[in-house]
């Protein structure tokens, strides 16, 4: 049966007063008539604009384009027959279905958009990292370093001496043009060095503490160059960044699905860093062969670390924290020595990174301290 | 008022309509204000809006939230008929970009301050501005809402200043400070006058008669209240340092381990006389603050007017509680995906606690021209101020 009336509410826009309408179906167009009045509206199909189609027990919303203020409500059980009338025209271009089964295809694509994503995000946000101008990148490395370190700095003239001529040696190797600026905090309790944008170069004075000989600090300084040489940490730094940013655009508004991304991105962002630290170190170890000091410096270290980390486990709560933060950001100690051995070949005549006077002047560079 | 004659136009022609009096006098007359919004219809755009989020990096969330909002204005009803939002999502955008322009032109002259003197003082006073930037951004969203709402085909509008407004909300809160919170009756008063004298409904003034004095007895009784179970926390907190110490003791004397001293810590009843303070004042106090909420909310509702037609609110403290603690166990239980869930709860809340009072039968209430073609809600979106996602 095709429908050819019904009853309706209809606002003219210009007062609210409510009109209890019938209309009627015709061919080409419907006709709007007040019961009691003599008066009639005619609107062709063409004309007419679907606000809102029916979400039951919501009514369809149309109006007119002779004048968009009108309001014609056509209620659910009307409207199957109804819209067939209507030419295509009357629809806005694009609505989404909420249907179960639309919901499930578009969450699939976003399930692959994300992977997508996940997979060369990270590389494209780090290629950003070339955009960016030197003298930018000394000011975020100053900016960093001011707002990180609180600690005081380090320095004593001759141990301060003794490093700059451990990093004039490590240099030889580097190729990228960029000022070094190395520094010793005080932190005799923190066993760990970072490298910052900008050629900044920090290293802990537990570092110089648990350290026996300059080969061994000369492997850490080494490792850090690596990193600086290789642009790691403004790359890291656009690459938190971008995933960040990007993350947070397309969960921002959805709760739960927010923190799990966030989680997944320092995740995805640690396995990345991991890849840098065995890259440094690779480096790190060509920079030392060619400042002719000995590699295997940085392995004694590591396996002294190793050895802290052993005695440590399930006994003494002191050191813990700082040793399983050094060790959640570097690859695991025993896979990173193993990779150094394999790489240090055969002995070879070294030179002695720092004579004995040196070494103790280094060891002794936080005898004086600045703010 | 015996008789009304409206001229009404209807279609071109003109129309004479005589009002029935004794329908007129019947100003009494109580609408309920009905919700039928569906749970799943708003889960199902809802979750629309995450995944196409996800797709556009955001940029659909003005669209979804635009969809939700046509979605449940269309939900309420009154006297029969519907609401409509007429709010469109490229308005959403283009004043998310303005917002954002804004922003950023206020924060530049503060970025490069505090790049030239980067130790100094006097770049904090180029931070003076955003104090104006959150009531700015209220105001602005409040007027863009309001006046993208209509019924039966006549638009709401909220006309006023936005400056105005912040100077108020500044000079309020700055009383409210200076009176150690006594005066908060007076302020939240103020501050919802100055949005209902410029509110209209088609050619119709809101009109608001509700006084701050009329909360001042409440507020005072819930005020002491709170003072006295912050003296109430105080002293807990004083008992649990003292448990400590004696916990503490134990372990030195008797050369305890740490598991067998926690047991001895725990045993102390002082201690749990202390968790006592501490915990029933941080349940007590928001509901305590509710009772006062209440009485606000029927001062704003009951002395509203637009024209002949009143409001009521009938809400209680103990729906309100029940409400607000409904919520806070559905958020926390289900992560955050039961979002739409909450939005019903308050949604229907709202629609079942408000009534209109007066004859809406015989409105002559005319469309008129918008009076300022209001600014979308960007500032408010960039501050990060949209609480759920309406």
């Amino acid at each position: 049966m095709t429908l050819t009336a019904f009853e309706t509410r209809f606002f003219d826009g210009k007062t609210a007063r409510p009109h209890q309408v019938s209309v009627e179906l015709h061919a080409s167009r419907l006709r709007i008539s007040m019961p009691g009045e003599s008066c009639s509206s005619d609107w062709l199909y063409k004309e007419i604009v679907v606000l809102q189609q029916p979400i039951p027990p919501q009514p369809a919303m149309l109006t007119s384009r002779k004048n968009m203020a009108m309001r014609l409500y056509v209620e659910p059980e009307h409207w199957c027959s109804f819209k067939t009338k209507l030419p295509k025209t009357a629809f806005p271009a694009i609505t989404l279905s909420t249907r179960w089964r639309s919901l499930a295809g578009y969450a699939g694509l976003s399930v692959i958009f994300v992977l997508a994503a996940v997979a060369a995000g990270p590389r494209l946000f780090e290629r950003a990292s070339e955009l960016i101008p030197p003298s930018t990148e000394i000011q975020i490395g100053k900016m960093a370093f001011d707002s990180s370190i609180n600690q005081p700095v380090c320095t004593a003239p001759q141990g301060k001496a003794a490093l700059d001529k451990l990093v004039l040696m490590l240099k030889q190797g580097i190729t990228r043009d960029i000022p070094f600026n190395v520094r010793v905090v005080s932190a005799d309790e923190t066993l760990n060095a970072l490298a910052a944008p900008g050629g900044y170069l920090i290293i802990f004075s537990g570092i110089l503490k648990k350290a026996d000989s300059a080969e061994e600090v000369a492997g850490v300084l080494a490792h850090e160059m690596a990193h600086l040489e290789m642009n790691h940490p403004m790359k890291s730094l656009m690459r938190n960044l971008g995933v960040t940013l990007t993350l947070h655009m397309m969960f921002g508004d959805a709760g739960v699905l927010s923190n799990t991304a966030h989680f997944a991105g320092v995740i995805h962002q640690l396995h990345y860093s991991r890849e840098d630290e065995l890259e440094a170190d690779k480096i790190g170890y060509a920079l030392l062969e060619k400042a002719n000091i000995d590699p295997s410096g940085l392995t004694l270290f590591f396996e002294r670390i190793q050895q802290e980390e052993a005695k440590n486990t399930g006994h003494s709560y002191s050191n813990r924290s700082d040793l399983d933060e050094y060790l959640s950001t570097h690859p695991h100690t025993e896979y990173r020595i193993n990779t150094l051995k394999s790489n240090t070949t055969t002995s070879k005549n070294y030179q002695q990174a720092l004579d004995a006077s040196e070494w103790r002047a280094l060891k002794d560079i936080c005898s004086e301290q600045a703010d | 008022m015996s008789t009304i004659a409206t001229d009404q136009v209807f279609m071109g022609r003109q129309v004479t309509e005589e009002a029935q009096p004794d329908e007129i006098r019947r100003h009494l007359t109580t609408h309920r204000i009905a919700y039928d919004g569906q749970t799943g219809q708003v889960y199902k755009i809802w979750l629309l809006n995450i995944v196409m989020n996800i797709f556009t990096l955001g940029i659909y969330s003005f669209w979804g939230k635009t969809r939700l909002r046509q979605y449940v204005a269309g939900a309420f009803k009154l006297n029969k008929d519907r609401f409509e939002y007429t709010g469109t999502g490229k308005e959403l955008f283009v004043g998310f970009l303005k917002g954002m322009l804004i922003f950023f032109v206020l924060y530049l002259p503060f970025m490069v301050a505090s790049f030239i003197a980067p130790d100094a003082v006097w770049p904090l006073v180029f931070l003076i501005p955003f104090f104006y930037v959150l009531p700015v951004a209220l105001y602005s969203a409040w007027r863009y809402r309001i006046s993208r709402i209509q019924w039966r085909g006549v638009r709401f509008e909220l006309d006023g200043s936005v400056m105005k407004y912040a100077g108020i909300f500044l000079w309020r809160w700055l009383i409210n400070i200076i009176s150690l919170g006594i005066l908060i009756p007076y302020s939240d008063i103020r501050m919802y006058q100055y949005i209902a004298d410029n509110a209209y409904y088609g050619d119709i003034a809101f009109r608001f008669e509700g006084h701050g004095k009329n909360l001042m007895a409440i507020h005072l009784a819930t005020y002491s209240i709170i003072i006295g179970l912050f003296i109430f926390v105080f002293y807990g907190l004083q008992l649990m340092a003292a448990s400590f110490v004696t916990a503490q003791m134990a372990i030195g004397q008797q050369d305890l381990s740490f598991d067998e001293a926690l047991v001895i810590f725990f045993s102390n009843a002082s201690f749990f006389a202390a968790l006592t303070c501490i915990i029933v004042p941080f349940i007590l106090l928001p509901m305590i603050r509710l009772i006062y909420k209440t009485a606000l909310i029927h001062e704003i509702t009951n002395h509203l007017y637009a024209g002949e037609i009143g409001f009521k609110s009938t809400i209680t403290t103990f729906a309100l509680i029940k409400l607000k603690l409904g919520n806070f166990l559905i958020l926390i239980l289900t992560l955050g995906l039961g979002l739409p869930v909450i939005m019903q709860r308050n949604l229907r809340f709202f629609a079942q606690h408000t009534q209109v009072k007066g004859n809406l039968e015989t409105s002559s209430i005319k469309q008129t021209a918008s009076r300022k073609p209001a600014d979308a809600e960007g500032l408010h979106t960039v501050m990060g101020l949209d609480s759920g996602f309406i």
